[in-house]
């Protein structure tokens, strides 16, 4: 089932979200106004996801980001030793990764591999390096897809890591699926061959990337956002 | 020896510009289309055996502290597999910058892609001295390569100290010292050295496998 968009984020605006959310991310900053600018950024995100039709995935998310800020908030705020610290470094490392990683899930399920390359060869980004991404983007979908079904398979066979151990475990997960992905690629190299992939010159595409109205909020509030980080 | 092999690729790569009508940059940098996707799968398999590993971590709290010595060696099995498609410099190069660049996005440490930056295409020559065929060069290089994961680390002890500090406000010097001595800096090294000696046993854990399955399978 394909989920319902309502928006169609240009591949440009995600990439460059990435890099602002990072920019924010990166700083362990803890004033007034930097904690405010988190969590603007750590709702960009679940933004994007509903806006791309993951409503879910979206709500898990914030529930996930909601209890690991509340928890660090609870525990720095108290005294307690031991336990207590780990607890709240855990926290505070969801409340730095989780957005990083729900970002990189959108842009996954959102962007098309066509209006990548487009993308990409705009701003003049060596092939060498565009062609290996658009593979990364289409593959890591299929791949998950892949270990799930294979997973399944095996833990019906009785390879699960309590009859096994760990080290068949995944000797009896990653062969399978390394064979499968590199057959699979084997045809995609084809495909993309005889589809003139690497052809020289300028080339046209189905899906050329469109810069509309709110990609331009969603680049503004990014903006704001960086702006008020640096000064603040 | 140098000058032979040097004159052998020029060769190929006229030998490639009279058959087939090629891109400027592909001259300069002869990696092919067909490599460049061989490139984008290996980078995927290589996330997720690491992958894997984390979810095994995940499992058994112990293997999170011995996390730079196994993750070499799980990720070694599609790396070993990908030196078989190796054969012309800038394809290690260009995985370990992807790497690099996939760790930035996921946000987790830029150091990784600074490092990939410099070790790639050093782990890249490493391996062409041997031209991607002597075992020795290829297991040094895979080494070399893998030293670029301790960059998940290095803001990891950042982030500790500014942690420490903002507790050293509320809390009194001796406890704050007490925990950093439970975890001393020396830490570090010792990662450096598990990451080492880990690439090393996963390079033979990936020709084993190798022998095993995908010789048989004949993808090797």
């Amino acid at each position: 089932m394909k989920p319902r968009e309502l928006f169609r984020f240009d591949p440009r605006t995600i990439l460059l979200v990435i890099v602002a959310l990072n920019i924010v991310m990166f700083s362990a900053g803890f004033t007034e106004i930097e904690a405010i600018v988190r969590a603007i950024f750590t709702a960009i995100p679940a933004v994007m996801a509903i806006g791309v039709g993951r409503l879910w995935p979206a709500m898990w998310y914030l529930i996930i980001c909601t209890g690991a800020i509340v928890t660090e908030q609870l525990l720095l705020a108290s005294d307690v030793g031991g336990v207590g610290t780990l607890l709240a470094g855990l926290a505070s490392l969801t409340t730095r990764l989780a957005p990083c990683f729900f970002l990189a899930y959108v842009a996954v399920v959102s962007i098309r591999s066509g209006e990548l390359m487009a993308a990409l060869e705009q701003w003049r980004v060596p092939r060498h390096i565009v062609i290996p991404l658009t593979v990364i983007f289409r593959f890591i979908p299929t791949v998950r897809e892949e270990l799930m079904a294979i997973s399944v398979a095996m833990t019906a066979r009785g390879f699960s890591l309590y009859q096994v151990g760990p080290g068949q475990w995944i000797e009896y997960r990653l062969v399978p699926l390394m064979i499968s992905t590199v057959k699979t690629g084997e045809e995609l190299t084809q495909a993309a061959l005889t589809r003139a992939l690497g052809k020289p010159g300028p080339v046209e595409r189905i899906h050329e990337p469109t810069f509309r109205w709110y990609d331009a909020v969603l680049l503004l509030v990014c903006a704001i956002g960086v702006v008020i980080w640096c000064v603040g | 020896m140098q000058h032979s092999d040097a004159a052998q690729q020029q060769h190929t790569s006229l030998l490639r510009h009279a058959t087939t009508p090629v891109h400027q940059e592909q001259v300069l940098f002869p990696v092919s289309t067909r490599d460049l996707i061989n490139i984008g799968i290996f980078t995927v398999l290589y996330f997720v055996a690491v992958a894997i590993c984390g979810q095994l971590g995940a499992l058994i709290p112990l293997l999170q502290i011995l996390g730079p010595l196994y993750i070499p060696i799980i990720a070694g099995i599609p790396f070993a597999l990908f030196l078989t498609r190796v054969h012309k410099f800038g394809m290690i190069s260009i995985m370990g910058i992807l790497v690099g660049l996939l760790v930035l996005a996921t946000g987790q440490a830029y150091w990784v892609a600074v490092f990939a930056l410099v070790l790639a295409p050093l782990a890249d020559w490493i391996a062409k001295t041997g031209s991607y065929q002597a075992w020795g060069r290829l297991v040094a290089s895979y080494a070399v390569l893998s030293i670029m994961l301790i960059g998940t680390v290095v803001p990891l002890f950042f982030v500790r100290e500014a942690f420490l500090s903002r507790l050293s406000q509320r809390k009194d010097p001796a406890w704050v010292e007490t925990i950093i001595s439970l975890t001393p800096q020396w830490m570090f090294a010792v990662m450096l050295v598990m990451l080492v000696v880990g690439s090393i046993i996963g390079m033979y854990v990936g020709r084993a496998i190798l022998r095993k399955h995908f010789v048989r399978a004949g993808i090797a």
